[in-house]
């Protein structure tokens, strides 16, 4: 099958920002962690996504773990999705009320 | 649909297969004439079993069955060890807050839920 995820890093008002498209679920979640982990270093960085069409609880503890280490380093993790399939799961486990979701890539390129 | 229509996917418990297993369950459903939000939160609800029975196989081969009953779409989901995951229980809870249905058939090593059609 051929790569179900894309990913692609810029920078925007100082902030790393990954862009996600695709599907993450057990089989792309480890290039998703892997990308991630190499920009979340302590700064401000941004996972936008919107592009995602597929997520379940694998990616999900991708970015409990990532959001929990950007704490941990002084650097914060603002993650872009728009209603759909992730913030259905943001949702359902409750975990929507303590990672820094934003509807909109210019929100959460402003706050923070 | 004929009622007592039974398909039935087997596939390596590999990382790859839990795509395969979410396309299956679509197809069968969109046939079956689900709506497209009945379709998301099946497959949602099919990955997050999908991926525990992959990571606790053993290297046992996977199958995905969707069988037509009065109730609805019967989804099964086996070998599932279950317990042997430690994140298959959160793994459920998302199946279950989807389908309330959702039921681990330990003695069968399987496990499972309903899709119904009527209610949607």
């Amino acid at each position: 099958m051929p790569d179900q995820i894309a990913i692609e890093e810029s920078t925007e008002e100082g902030r790393v920002v990954l862009d996600v498209s695709g599907e993450i679920d057990l089989a792309t979640a480890p290039q998703f962690e892997t990308r991630l982990g190499a920009v979340n270093t302590g700064g401000s960085v941004v996972v936008d996504l919107t592009n995602v069409t597929f997520i379940d609880s694998t990616g999900l503890r991708v970015l409990i773990s990532a959001h929990e280490k950007a704490t941990e380093h002084g650097g914060r993790l603002a993650i872009v999705a728009t209603e759909g399939p992730v913030t259905k799961l943001l949702a359902i486990t409750g975990v929507d009320e303590w990672l820094n979701v934003y509807a909109t890539r210019s929100s959460a390129t402003e706050d923070g | 649909m004929d009622k007592s229509e039974i398909y039935r996917l087997e596939l390596a418990a590999r990382p790859e297969s839990v795509a395969l297993a979410r396309l299956f369950l679509a197809t069968v459903l969109r046939v079956s004439a689900a709506s497209e939000e009945v379709v998301e939160d099946a497959k949602l609800a099919v990955s997050e079993l999908a991926t525990s029975a992959v990571l606790t196989s053993g290297g046992e081969r996977l199958q995905i069955t969707a069988a037509t009953t009065a109730a609805g779409i019967e989804v099964t989901v086996e070998p599932f060890a279950g317990g042997e995951d430690p994140s298959s229980v959160e793994r459920m809870d998302v199946a279950a807050a989807l389908f309330p249905t959702t039921e681990h058939d330990v003695a069968r090593r399987r496990v499972g839920f309903v899709v119904d059609l009527a209610a949607q």
